[in-house]
């Protein structure tokens, strides 16, 4: 079965990149978002839940922790893997429950091998 | 400015002196008038000599504030003009307490009191002020006044009161007289009287020009007390007899002429300086405000600047990292050309370049906002697991083996928080990304070092086997912004940032290459952070 990748960034360019690749790895996307707002409602929407969720930190309305603790509310076992520019981000990520985190610009072999890990580990 | 002001009068323009000129003019000729109009016989012998007699007190006591003030002030300030003044005035004083006591009428009689012997003693006290007065506006003092010369000015006037009181009184027909037997001058007292007239009134000018040209209103203030003095000698050139008005009045304007200078010096020494202290607390805390305001002002401009940076930094972050994606799947692609592929390879090196170079840029500054005050401490063993999961987790194609050495104590606590965290995260990422192979082996050590002064630090060597640095690497490895690199040269070196980090925390970073070896060879990255006590011994003065 595909594995479906859910991801959440303000910048378009960013997205379209990250679809793209995915779709080369061989995953589905299964939707973008690009506000806090916005993740948190096209998330609950998703059925069923995607695989992994790929999360900026810096995006309007609410930052990426925010997002990631609400879709946690909703589907405590998501993994959402941060890939941002922020490194300070980084610890904060980590500590409130983020599977993963990447600083942009990264690598994308390295970034592809830790998506499929975490899509492959079988869900509690 | 604190402007020097007696009685709530400053001695700013010409009007004044010509007001205290006229002033005494008038007082002058009054007095000269009523002792013309009304003979001496109107004035008792005891009220004479009482009235002297206290006039002659009080200048005394003013000759010896007057002493007090300059005398001292003159030898903690090692003042040479002050130390003359001041044993001239003692010498005056004494003078006056001759001229007082040799009054006829004040003792008993005998050869030494007499009207030549008493108007002796005035004279040579009037020569001896205006000797002093003129030879210190127009000799040049040009050097400090040393400990001996106090005592040789002591020494000097004492000898000179000593001369003088034995040629007056035991050697007074060596001397021409200056009275004419009925208490009235004679020609040659006259004379000498009108020279000191003149002596005294070019004083006056001589002191004024002085306090106008050094903007000195002490100057000024010895104008007018010499011009006072000049009417003085003017009233007892009008002498005629024992008991004579004018020399009372002579008397009267020697005295105001002495309170003047008297009151003068002592709001220029004592007054002024309270009040120049005043001052001075005000303007300083006026400073200190606009000090504390600009700083506030800098502090914030560099938050701000900060948080550009960091905008800034991010963005170009999210510019670079499309392109960096788009690159790699363009060199995943397998019909490029060899041409397209080279072009490829460079985009996308440059670009991660970029991306390094800004991301560092932001680290850097954000690090160096952080004053001593405000160090975290970090224990670095814990960082360096930490950092190693971090890596595992983001390079999951990459097999990393460590071996770890840690210190006894277990742990190692320096300062740097977060930002030594982001350091020892850079060393790691570009010791991993830098390597060719999937699988690698890392030696971590964390030890405790001291350097020549005996300080102690915590150096730990990050060593990667099997690959070396660069020789443009390790040239650059320190410089971030050197003037004389070459075009785009340096300006991504992870290690400067790095360096530049940890220097700000009062360590150090150095990278080489590791020959042989247990490990064999390969390139090695040190870093040195000051232990806690360290850290507070090298950065106690910015925290206190």
């Amino acid at each position: 079965m595909t594995k479906r990748v859910f991801i959440v960034d303000d910048e378009e360019t960013m997205i379209e990149a990250l679809q793209e690749m995915l779709r080369r790895g061989g995953f589905e996307v299964a939707g973008a978002a690009h506000d806090g707002d916005e993740a948190i409602r096209s998330y609950a929407a998703i059925s069923p839940p995607p695989d992994v969720v790929i999360m900026d930190f810096r995006l309007p309305v609410k930052n990426g922790i925010e997002v990631m603790a609400e879709i946690l509310k909703v589907d405590p076992r998501a993994r959402v893997l941060f890939v941002s520019a922020d490194m300070t981000a980084r610890r904060p990520a980590i500590e409130a429950g983020a599977a993963g985190f990447f600083v942009k610009p990264f690598g994308m072999a390295e970034l592809m091998a830790k998506i499929r890990a975490l899509a492959d580990i079988e869900k509690p | 400015v604190v402007e020097l002001e007696v009685w709530g009068i400053r001695f700013r323009s010409y009007a004044v002196l010509i007001a205290l000129t006229a002033s005494c003019a008038v007082l002058f000729t009054g007095v000269a008038a009523l002792n013309a109009a009304s003979p001496a016989t109107d004035i008792t012998e005891p009220s004479y000599v009482s009235a002297h007699t206290a006039l002659q007190l009080l200048s005394i006591s003013a000759s010896l504030s007057i002493f007090g003030v300059r005398w001292t002030s003159g030898r903690m300030t090692k003042d040479l003009p002050n130390l003359l003044m001041g044993t001239t005035f003692m010498t005056v004083g004494l003078f006056h307490l001759f001229h007082a006591l040799s009054y006829p009428g004040v003792l008993e009689p005998s050869r030494f009191v007499s009207l030549e012997i008493s108007t002796y003693f005035r004279v040579i006290a009037r020569i001896t002020i205006a000797a002093a007065f003129l030879g210190v506006a127009f000799f040049q003092f040009r050097r400090k006044a040393e400990s001996s010369d106090s005592a040789i000015m002591a020494f000097g006037s004492g000898v000179y009161v000593l001369l003088v009181f034995s040629l007056i009184m035991f050697q007074t027909d060596l001397l021409p007289r200056f009275t004419d037997g009925e208490g009235g001058l004679t020609g040659f007292g006259r004379a000498v009287e009108y020279g000191a007239v003149a002596v005294f009134a070019m004083g006056s000018l001589k002191y004024w020009s002085m306090g106008v040209a050094r903007r000195e209103v002490t100057h000024k203030y010895t104008s007018a007390a010499l011009m006072v003095a000049a009417f003085g000698e003017l009233s007892f050139s009008l002498h005629g007899q024992a008991y004579d008005a004018t020399h009372l009045a002579a008397h009267g304007f020697e005295f105001a002429s002495f309170l003047i200078l008297f009151l003068a010096l002592l709001r220029e020494s004592v007054a002024m300086p309270f009040e120049t202290l005043k001052v001075t607390r005000l303007d300083q805390e006026k400073d200190r405000a606009a000090l504390k305001a600009k700083t506030k002002e800098a502090e914030e401009a560099k938050l701000r600047a900060q948080a550009h940076l960091d905008f800034l930094a991010h963005d170009v972050s999210n510019i670079i990292s499309p392109i960096v994606t788009y690159s790699e799947m363009l060199l995943s692609g397998e019909n490029l050309t060899a041409e397209q592929r080279k072009y490829a390879e460079i985009i996308l090196k440059q670009s991660k370049k970029g991306g390094t170079f800004v991301s560092s840029l932001r680290r850097l500054a954000a690090a160096e906002a952080i004053p001593p005050s405000e160090f975290v401490g970090t224990d670095l063993v814990s960082v360096v697991r930490s950092m190693e999961e971090v890596m595992r987790s983001t390079h999951p194609l990459k097999a990393i083996s460590t071996t770890q050495s840690i210190p006894a104590e277990g742990q190692a606590v320096a300062p740097g928080g977060e930002h030594v965290e982001n350091v020892i995260y850079e060393v790691l990422k570009d010791l991993v990304e830098d390597f060719p192979d999937d699988s690698m082996r890392l030696f971590i050590a964390i030890q405790k070092v001291k350097d020549k002064r005996g300080r102690q630090y915590w150096r730990i060597s990050i060593r990667q086997k099997g690959r070396q640095f660069t020789a443009e690497t390790l040239a650059e490895a320190k410089v971030i912004y050197d003037p004389r690199r070459g075009l785009g040269r340096g300006t991504a070196s992870t290690y400067a940032f790095c360096s530049s980090i940890v220097s700000h925390f009062g360590g150090r970073l150095w990278v080489e290459n590791v020959e042989d070896g247990e490990e064999g060879a390969g390139r090695r990255v040190n870093i040195e952070l000051p232990t806690a006590d360290t850290a507070m011994a090298i950065f106690r003065g910015d925290m206190t």
